[in-house]
């Protein structure tokens, strides 16, 4: 099953995620695993060895390790991981920083879950035409 | 030290009101002018009349006198008059010189008479003229004794002069005939001594007194002169009685005169103490007894000589102290002012730094506010987010139970389902308006941003220009409602819908409106507190597509009006009408610093006082590619 | 006029280096100073000496010398080192008299030679003394020939001075038999005028050549100096052939010497001249010749005293111009200084105001922004009250809905069941969430309208600071994070949860709050922009329950921490030590003011330069029921 992780230290972000998702999630289709910090991201990112994960989407602003500093590292570990970042900080130089890190892409919150959507698709599509080849 | 007191006129010296000739123009042009006749006649008919009062007072054999006063109004008339006096002296001293001399009996005397004074008219001429070209080259010409140096100077080439007359004089007497060769020795020296003594007293003083004819004379002044006249008389008549030598005395008088009254006192003092010389020397009561009158003479007019000098260095030295003090008086008045007056700049800039302390102290509060708004946004923002975000679930969340409807209906009652009905239906209008305020207030929230953030790293934007003047013309007014629940006016938006976008900041030109609203909704609202009802305030914002390349934006209101007299200080940083604390003045320059410095457009003010403005800014649909 | 020249010292006159005799302390202490006895034997044997000298040269009968040069030692004795140098005069003339007089060949003349000799001498120090009484009283006993007024007056104060001994002098003489009495008068007259003239030379002479020892002489002067000894040793010949009556040429060294040299060159040519003068009349080639010898001498010191006052007065008067010159430059030094400082001051104060002018526009957008601010915030409630009632009125409805429930799990399959089940608990939970949120962005809005207003009243108000604080730290974190999207420091807060609600104004402490993280902020970033790599930027709020009545509030940075000079400036309005437009410099003082005037708290501050900051504030939990009209409302800029 692929497994989309979500970087947010707000625990409602998981509320309504599994609201929105919720159909794919009882169809199967997706997953999500729900950390609350970067610390915990990479823990988890470290433990899965071979993961279905198919895309990381993360806060930029939370307390200690920021979400462009969760992207570096991730993006040093595991280059082919995919990272998206959702902010409430939406102008210019966050966009710029973002892609310069190598992020895959950026959302401004409130989140747009059919945008959301789009991305998921196209990533685990992705996966699957890789897996496929 | 002398640098100090070089002064141009002694103002203690007050300055004759005789004008000196011109020495412009062409060269004869003073033939013409009275002044200079009237200072011939005069010089003309002095010179012949002191010549023959001294003439008088003559002892043989040189007929010289000891103090001989035509040499001193001569040298004197150079001085004061110019070079060009000359004739006059010739003159004066021709008709002085031949007359005594003259002799008609035969031709040959008479040629040799009139050819004696001939001779010593043209010496007593180029002696005056020969006094002044020593003074002018090695003195002072223009203030020849109103210094002790130049005192001394000046009198010694003034003695130097009289080698002139003397030589030539007692030459034509010699070739005259009227006086012998063997003697000339004798009366070449007593010719000169007669001359510097004439300088000496005679000089001086007229050229003091006519240079300077009004000396400032107090009362006490007046008692002095008094006392000093008395002075004089006793002693002189002391001394001629010839029994005491006290001829020393006459010193004091002459020090307090010249030291109280400087050079008028000098100069007058030493008239009458030479007089008194004189007067007793000529009539034997001698208060100098050499061993000949000769001897006397000399002794006298040494006497003459010293005295003057000590008595004009005296007044000099006097005079330079007072002008000093003068002097002292002035240069601190000016220095004091000059203080006083940066001291008034000073509490002027000053009190202008307290202004703005206060003003800044006032706009502390919204100032910090405004520093936070982006934070406060953003925590606005935050929860407002999730109110959205759950808001859009439980769209989707009602969607899921939309199934149970059909169940209601035939589970329960018409009664009871109708209120199950009801209350579904309400619920999901319910949740859409929540979902559709929070949008709302999210949309605002954006706009307070995208002000906070202001132009900083902020590209030109294609921007709806009329959708820009409309958000900015509903905040401003809202804004103002607040502040005043009883605002009311007629709000006019007349939008070109032919403008589509063009290329701006759309913050700052945001601002910019904002700022001609603001001045627009306090104009309107001072009119309407003169008025009162009857008067209908109105602001109308238009937008016009210009051509291709321009488009217009106008604010008009029906308001009070600008003054003709601040029309051209509008744009002026800090220049303001309002009341203190209501405006800082900064509003009109910052905007006309967009328009035309940032977006490269004009910005226009026509008025009416009275009864309206309008702002008009032109705008570049286009800008070039000047990143910020 | 003479106001602008009364200077205390000739400045130039230098002040001999000779200490006056201290008047203070003990009343006779002085005679047990050695400069006190230095003086008394100087004076003593000089008086003798010149005395004999005079005597020698004395003129019979009344034996005065026409210039009488003890008398002038005398005064210029008591002037320079005061009345009680007088038993030295007295000696001096004690012994000059009596050895004159003295006749040991009886019993009666020795007692009557002594007696005159003490007569004599008592008549010699009381004139002295009178002399200075005189001159004190009457003239300038500071300066008593400096000025040309003072030297009339001076000199005409000694010449009265010496009808004392005179009277005296010629008394004990006749008393003594050493003169008859019907030649008092004579004797007398003699006797003043000679006493006169010798005051007249000789104490002027004395008080500026001891009183200011080094007159200032350039090489020219020393030129002129050669000049006038050779003019009077020329003139003093001539003079002395006795055939040409030319006193009068002695004037112009005279003047000219006073001139030049001032009071140092006129004391010193009234010496010589007189001595010319009076040599040349005692050896009959006299420049004055009067009926008599007496006549002679009489216009010998007539001439002396003339003289000399000429020459004093010219010396004084030439003094006072160089001085007032000098006035002159020092003044204008003094007002251009003033003149220069005030101009500095004046340049100082303008930069400021343009620092000023700079600053308030910086606030200008700030404050119309804030105005701004304060506008959307109603555009924002109101839509926000909207979502609340709306909120609230669906959680009303769903409660109505509820009845639904138990007839779905009766007459649908657990499945279906399940679904609706589910999806109704998610929506009722989603609306409370909703609310929740909607209440959230309310307060905040609340918050943030309460600063635009200022403190509308100053009702204190029961507060939980631990959520204020932590609101606070929130809001200034994200304005800071808008600003610099690169800023990101370790917030740390530490509340102490023991702490209820305490007594405060919410916006002006919330307003200290954001201020003392504001500047937090501010250093943790400069020191950042310093270090960069390593250093981990925090700051650390925190709040403890110290007892029953107070509470404390620390914001601690790791920043650049605070210069040692600028601490005790941290409060004063407009201080700041930010670059101009970063900053007015208010905070920390209305910080100060609304803690300390309007709490009655503390506020200190505790820092480490480079190292760390930490602001702690004490808050009393609860305030006096007194209402303070603390400010005013706030609504336009």
């Amino acid at each position: 099953m692929k497994q989309i992780l979500v970087v947010d230290d707000e625990f409602d972000v998981q509320v309504i995620f599994e609201q929105e998702f919720d159909d794919e999630i009882a169809r199967g289709i997706f997953s999500f695993a729900f950390v609350h910090s970067g610390e915990e991201a990479l823990t988890y990112l470290r433990s899965q060895a071979e993961s279905d994960l198919i895309l990381i989407l993360t806060d930029v602003n939370m307390p200690n390790m920021t979400g462009f500093e969760l992207l570096q590292v991730i993006k040093t570990e595991r280059p082919d991981r995919k990272v998206v970042m959702i902010t409430a900080y939406d102008d210019a130089p966050n966009r710029e920083k973002a892609k310069m890190h190598g992020a895959e892409g950026f959302f401004a919150k409130p989140i747009s879950f059919p945008s959301i959507k789009d991305i998921v698709m196209q990533y685990s599509n992705t996966i699957e035409n890789h897996t496929k080849n | 030290m002398e640098g100090i007191i070089a002064v141009n006129i002694s103002p203690l010296f007050k300055k004759s009101t005789a004008p000196q000739i011109e020495q412009n123009s062409r060269p004869y042009d003073y033939l013409l002018s009275a002044t200079y006749w009237n200072q011939f006649f005069v010089i003309a008919i002095s010179y012949y009349l002191m010549a023959r009062l001294g003439q008088l007072m003559a002892i043989p054999p040189g007929n010289v006198t000891p103090v001989w006063p035509p040499s001193g109004i001569a040298l004197a008339a150079v001085l004061l008059c110019g070079y060009r006096i000359w004739p006059a002296i010739f003159l004066g001293a021709l008709f002085a010189s031949t007359l005594p001399f003259y002799n008609g009996d035969t031709w040959t005397s008479m040629l040799y008479s009139i050819g004696t004074g001939l001779g010593i008219t043209v010496g007593v001429t180029l002696q005056a003229v020969a006094g002044k070209y020593l003074i002018a080259t090695f003195g002072n010409i223009d203030e020849p004794i109103e210094k002790a140096r130049d005192v001394i100077t000046t009198l010694t080439l003034g003695a130097l002069s009289c080698l002139v007359s003397s030589t030539i004089g007692s030459s034509s007497l010699c070739l005259g005939g009227f006086a012998v060769w063997s003697n000339y020795l004798n009366i070449w020296w007593t010719w000169f001594l007669g001359d510097a003594a004439g300088i000496f007293v005679f000089a001086p003083l007229l050229w003091v007194w006519i240079k300077y004819p009004f000396p400032s004379v107090t009362r006490a002044n007046l008692l002095e002169i008094g006392l000093l006249l008395t002075c004089l008389f006793v002693i002189g008549l002391v001394l001629l009685t010839g029994q005491y030598p006290i001829v020393f005395t006459l010193i004091p008088p002459m020090v307090w005169a010249s030291f109280r009254l400087k050079h008028h006192g000098a100069t007058g003092i030493i008239l009458l103490t030479s007089a008194i010389a004189i007067w007793g020397t000529t009539h034997g009561a001698a208060p100098f007894q050499g061993r000949s009158l000769n001897e006397s003479l000399l002794l006298l007019q040494f006497f003459i000589g010293i005295t003057t000098m000590l008595s004009l260095i005296l007044a000099s030295t006097v005079s330079e102290r007072e002008d000093a003090q003068q002097l002292l008086e002035e240069a601190n008045l000016t220095l004091e002012n000059k203080v006083k007056q940066r001291t008034l700049e000073l509490e002027d800039s000053l009190k202008k730094v307290q202004g703005m302390q206060q003003q800044i102290v006032v706009q502390q509060k919204l100032a910090s506010l405004g520093q936070l708004t982006s934070g406060i946004a953003h925590e606005i923002k935050k929860p407002l987010n999730f109110v959205n975000n759950f808001a859009e679930l439980c769209q989707k969340q009602i969607k899921n139970l939309e199934k149970v409807i059909p169940l209601i209906k035939e589970w329960v009652n018409e009664q009871e389902s109708g209120k199950l009905l009801k209350s579904f239906a309400t619920l999901d209008s319910n949740i859409k308006k929540v979902y559709l305020y929070g949008l709302r207030a999210d949309d605002v929230l954006k706009n307070m941003l995208s002000h906070a953030r202001g132009s900083a790293g902020s590209d030109f934007q294609a921007t709806d220009i009329n959708a820009l003047l409309e958000e900015n013309f509903k905040l401003v007014y809202h804004s103002k409602r607040v502040e005043d629940p009883t605002f009311n006016i007629n709000m006019q938006m007349k939008f070109d819908d032919s403008i589509g976008e063009i290329e701006i900041l759309p913050q700052e030109i945001g601002r910019v409106v904002i700022n001609l609203l603001n001045n627009a909704f306090y104009a309107v609202e001072q009119k309407k507190r003169e008025l009162g009802e009857t008067y209908l305030p109105a602001v109308t914002i238009t937008s016009k597509n210009i051509d291709e390349q321009k488009v217009l934006i106008s604010v008009h209101d029906n308001g009070t009006g600008i003054l003709k007299k601040y029309v051209e200080n509008l744009f002026t940083p800090f220049f303001t009408t309002k009341p203190p604390g209501q405006g800082t003045g900064l509003g009109l320059s910052l905007s006309h610093e967009v328009i035309v410095n940032v977006h490269h457009g004009e910005i226009k003010v026509d008025t009416k006082e009275g009864v309206y403005t309008v702002f008009t800014i032109i705008l570049p649909k286009k800008t070039k590619k000047d990143k910020l």
